[in-house]
């Protein structure tokens, strides 16, 4: 019997656009199914069909035939649903009610009545297997462990069929393969894995079918090799070469630490004036502290920060007004930085001038989105917005943390495509945080390698391939 | 006939609350008491009004954006029930702060049916806090009652022997919890414009 | 320090009461020395019943707030009692306080739900606690987001409602969508559904003599 089967699916969320089209659609016990696509293309709405978040939280017009585990679940509660299909929903840290691991785990397990034994030993159960501890406290857990708490969640209410959305989006390649292997070992016990993610390069050896969703149909992969191989392949860099003359940035035996955590230490490097500058490494390993303490939103608490952009600036660490003119940040989420009624009005804010304004729009193929609200985009759009509100003002200085997270592989392109294009003309310095292999030489002149708040390695493209494929190892 | 019990049915499962209306609801009152922890250091300040005066504007702001969103009769008086939970280890007269909901939400369904009407939730918003005043009056004249100094309270409080401050006072809140409450709708307008504001 | 710790955590409901006790005691009795000693010793008792840290952690506020408000009526009125009032009174809050912060969100959940509490109730609440730290994380990075974009000071209300208040409530519905869907997929239904209590909250002989102790306490110094 097949764990979950679609049969001649349609949505539409008005009753007029179809969002997905006559679907046929299966997914076996045993296996772990990939669902692959671009943005926007209806794998969310597959999966929450599937869960019975459609039609029972999202309403909409739902046709066709929806079985899990031979079962019809049209017209069935989300109550019923979700003992038998779990869903491990994107971005865990939003998803956490409790303070300790175990009573986190123990939420779903009392909802669906399980007696207090049970639930104790369930919750010893799914935490060797997730390899977390139920006495830790959640909100001090890394972004890895915090997305094996929220899967830990819901394998605890005993589902067979489990469905993760973009589950590696903020993990490195350790937390990644991680993940990935315990979910291999629940295959092996007889869960149906469903899984829906952009990061293919990582999914590749632990995908056992593959499907591809493209606007509202969906195919089952044949040669599933040669689709990833394919979608993941590293995107080409259109930069010159680059011949280091002076330097951007001076660190000087950096450290940083917060009460008695070190989170950098004895940091020694030169980050060069428009040279393009890769900070590699785990999660937690202090990257985006790093990128903190160049831009000046932190001060170090050891050692010394030498900046060459500016005069003006000093060399007090002190982030003013211009300061954030000459240094541009772009965060990973855009949501933060976007907050004027109109994507005219976002990239005017700050701008150099508004002609200036209007060419970075067009730069960014942004034009056409001019008066809608920024908010009113797509994740993709907001992004481009993000950078082109920050890139408007003209900063000596782009820093960028973890820019392409959740992007597709053609958003991705675009948008590296277009943050090369930039540097060539304002000659930039670009330091960049990515755990994405796609994209990270396409960004480099030089990578830095961070390892346990110290610097590992510093080198050229070939750090970028040396990091990912040792850490593939 | 058939058609309007239809109708009807339809209202009632509408008005009904959903888990994610209790969520935002939830949230929303974290964001007024965050935004409202210095209520400790108010109540004991005796000045007329100054408790209403400290935390109108986030009083009105954030639960008009909850009504915004929610639209459903009794989501001022659940944000009330959730924040009394926690007034209650500051300062339990503020429990009172429940009546006053019933009240607004009394009025709100009487003059305009309902939340449909953006003004509805601001009227709702710019009576809730004001109208502590009276019953916290009244709790410290009960208060001081009890402790045998009959009175006592209206001369401590500055102002409330003299009724023509006491009034300007209380306009003063009113006037605060309407500029809350409109920037609250703006918000939300912009915000359902832009999608973000689903009910 | 495990010797200040009978038990982890009072009883929730009990905690509520004993708040409320302390708080109305102290506002009654507030003119009198006695109320200091009252206050005092329940100081000690609750220490003693499980809210060691949470005393500990209110103490030098108190002296702060508490020293500054006493010294100003002092400095108003010139009448030292003025004074002891003032400290009497935030003496209670605080010590109200301490307790609450004492008692976790999710044993009081707890608590409620074994008492047949409305689930949306407990939800909210669960919810409504635990949200605290995840909000200031959202207020700080929403500030700094309006540093780095050259937003200028939160003080000038146009620059408040536009790079602040926007971007913080859309997150805040982001948050509140997301958290939804996670709790209905995780098999939270409200109405009169079936569920259980993972550890549930039980009264302790000690959680009666500390609600006892604390009702005599204040009775003992209002009579004598």
């Amino acid at each position: 019997m097949k764990a979950v089967e679609l049969k001649q699916v349609s949505f539409s969320y008005d009753g007029e656009k179809k969002v997905l089209d006559n679907v046929d659609f299966f997914a076996e016990y045993g296996e772990i199914t990939l669902i692959s696509g671009a943005s926007g293309q209806g794998k969310s709405t597959l999966s929450s069909i599937i869960c019975g978040i459609i039609p029972n939280v999202n309403e909409g017009v739902l046709n066709g035939s929806v079985l899990v585990d031979g079962e019809e679940m049209q017209g069935k509660r989300l109550g019923t649903i979700c003992r038998k299909v779990g869903i491990v929903l994107q971005n865990a840290d939003e998803q956490i009610v409790h303070k300790i691991v175990e009573d986190e785990i123990a939420f779903g397990c009392e909802n669906l009545a399980f007696a207090p034994d049970d639930i104790s030993s369930k919750i010893n159960e799914v935490c060797k297997l997730m390899n977390i501890d139920p006495k830790w406290k959640t909100r001090s857990l890394s972004g890895g462990q915090k997305q094996r708490l929220i899967t830990a969640s819901t394998l605890a209410m005993g589902q067979k069929i489990v469905i993760l959305d973009e589950p590696l989006a903020n993990l490195d390649k350790e937390g990644s393969e991680l993940l990935m292997s315990i979910l291999r070992s629940l295959c092996e016990k007889g869960y149906c894995i469903i899984i829906s993610e952009h990061r293919l390069d990582m999914i590749m050896p632990y995908a056992d079918k593959v499907w591809h969703m493209e606007k509202g149909k969906i195919k089952q992969i044949e040669d599933a090799f040669s689709y990833l191989s394919g979608q993941s392949k590293q995107i080409d860099d259109v930069c010159p070469r680059f011949i280091s003359k002076d330097y951007a940035f001076r660190l000087e035996n950096v450290g940083f630490s917060v009460k008695d955590r070190k989170i950098l230490d004895d940091v020694t490097v030169a980050i060069p004036k428009s040279g393009r500058v890769v900070l590699l490494g785990e999660n937690g390993c202090g990257k985006t502290t790093l990128l903190r303490l160049i831009s000046r939103l932190y001060k170090p608490t050891k050692g010394r920060i030498t900046q060459n952009i500016d005069e003006r600036f000093g060399q007090k660490n002190k982030g003013s007004r211009k300061w954030f003119k000459s240094v541009g940040i772009v965060y990973q989420n855009p949501d933060y930085q976007l907050f004027m009624p109109t994507v005219r009005a976002e990239i005017e804010f700050g701008a150099q001038s508004k002609e200036y304004a209007q060419c970075v729009m067009e730069r960014f193929s942004l034009a056409h989105l001019a008066d809608r609200h920024p908010h009113s985009l797509s994740e993709g759009q907001k992004r481009r917005v993000s950078i082109a509100a920050v890139l408007a003002s003209r900063p000596q200085v782009l820093i960028l943390d973890e820019p392409t997270v959740g992007q597709d592989y053609e958003g991705l392109k675009s948008l590296v495509d277009i943050l090369n294009s930039e540097h060539i003309d304002s000659g930039n310095t670009m330091i960049t945080v990515t755990h994405d292999v796609r994209c990270a030489k396409a960004l480099c002149d030089i990578a830095v390698v961070i390892k346990d708040g110290k610097v590992a390695s510093i080198g050229g493209k070939d750090k970028v391939d040396e990091f990912f494929s040792l850490s593939k190892d | 006939m058939e058609e309007k019990t239809t109708n009807k049915t339809e209202e009632k499962k509408s008005n009904k609350f959903k888990i994610k209306d209790i969520v935002f609801l939830a949230i929303i009152t974290a964001c007024t008491l965050v935004t409202g922890a210095v209520m400790p250091l108010l109540v004991n300040v005796p000045l007329f009004g100054i408790i209403q005066l400290g935390l109108g504007l986030q009083f009105s702001l954030f639960p008009v954006i909850g009504m915004m969103k929610v639209r459903k009769p009794g989501a001022l008086i659940f944000m009330a029930v959730f924040i009394s939970l926690f007034l209650v280890f500051m300062f339990p007269p503020m429990v009172m702060i429940i009546l006053c909901a019933v009240v607004a939400e009394g009025v709100v369904l009487l003059f305009f049916r309902g939340y449909k009407s953006d003004w509805a939730c601001v009227t709702a918003g710019t009576l809730y806090m004001p109208l502590t005043i009276p019953l916290l009056y009244l709790y410290y004249n009960a208060f001081y009652t009890v402790n045998g100094e009959e009175k006592q309270a209206v001369s401590m409080f500055i102002g409330s022997s003299n009724v023509g401050m006491a009034v300007g006072i209380s306009f003063a809140v009113i006037a605060l919890c309407f500029v809350g409450s409109v920037i609250g709708m703006l918000i939300s307008r912009e915000l359902r414009k832009a999608g973000v504001l689903k009910k | 320090m495990s010797f200040f710790r009978i038990k982890k955590n009072v009883y929730p409901l009990f905690a509520i009461v004993a708040s409320i006790a302390i708080i109305v005691y102290a506002l009654v009795m507030a003119k009198r020395a006695s109320c200091s000693y009252f206050l005092i010793g329940a100081y000690f008792w609750i220490m003693i019943f499980g809210c060691f840290r949470s005393c500990l952690r209110m103490l030098p506020i108190y002296i702060i707030v508490g020293g500054l408000f006493s010294a100003l009526f002092y400095l108003a009125t010139g009448v030292a009692s003025s004074a002891l009032t003032m400290a009497n009174r935030f003496g209670g809050i605080f010590l109200a306080v301490a307790i609450g912060m004492s008692v976790e969100s999710v044993t009081m959940t707890r608590n409620l739900s074994q008492l047949r509490c409305p689930r949306s109730v407990t939800l909210g609440m669960l919810i409504a606690t635990s949200f605290t730290t995840v909000l200031r994380t959202e207020i700080n990075r929403v500030r700094e987001s309006m540093k780095t974009r050259g937003a200028g000071s939160i003080l000038n209300p146009k620059i408040f409602y536009r790079a602040f208040l926007i971007p913080f409530v859309t997150r805040l519905v982001k948050i509140s969508d997301t958290l939804a869907l996670s709790v209905e997929t995780r098999g939270f239904a409200l109405g009169k559904v079936e569920y259980t209590v993972y550890k549930k909250e039980n009264i302790a002989f000690s959680d009666i003599l500390f609600l006892v102790g604390i009702i005599v306490g204040g009775t003992l110094a209002v009579v004598l």
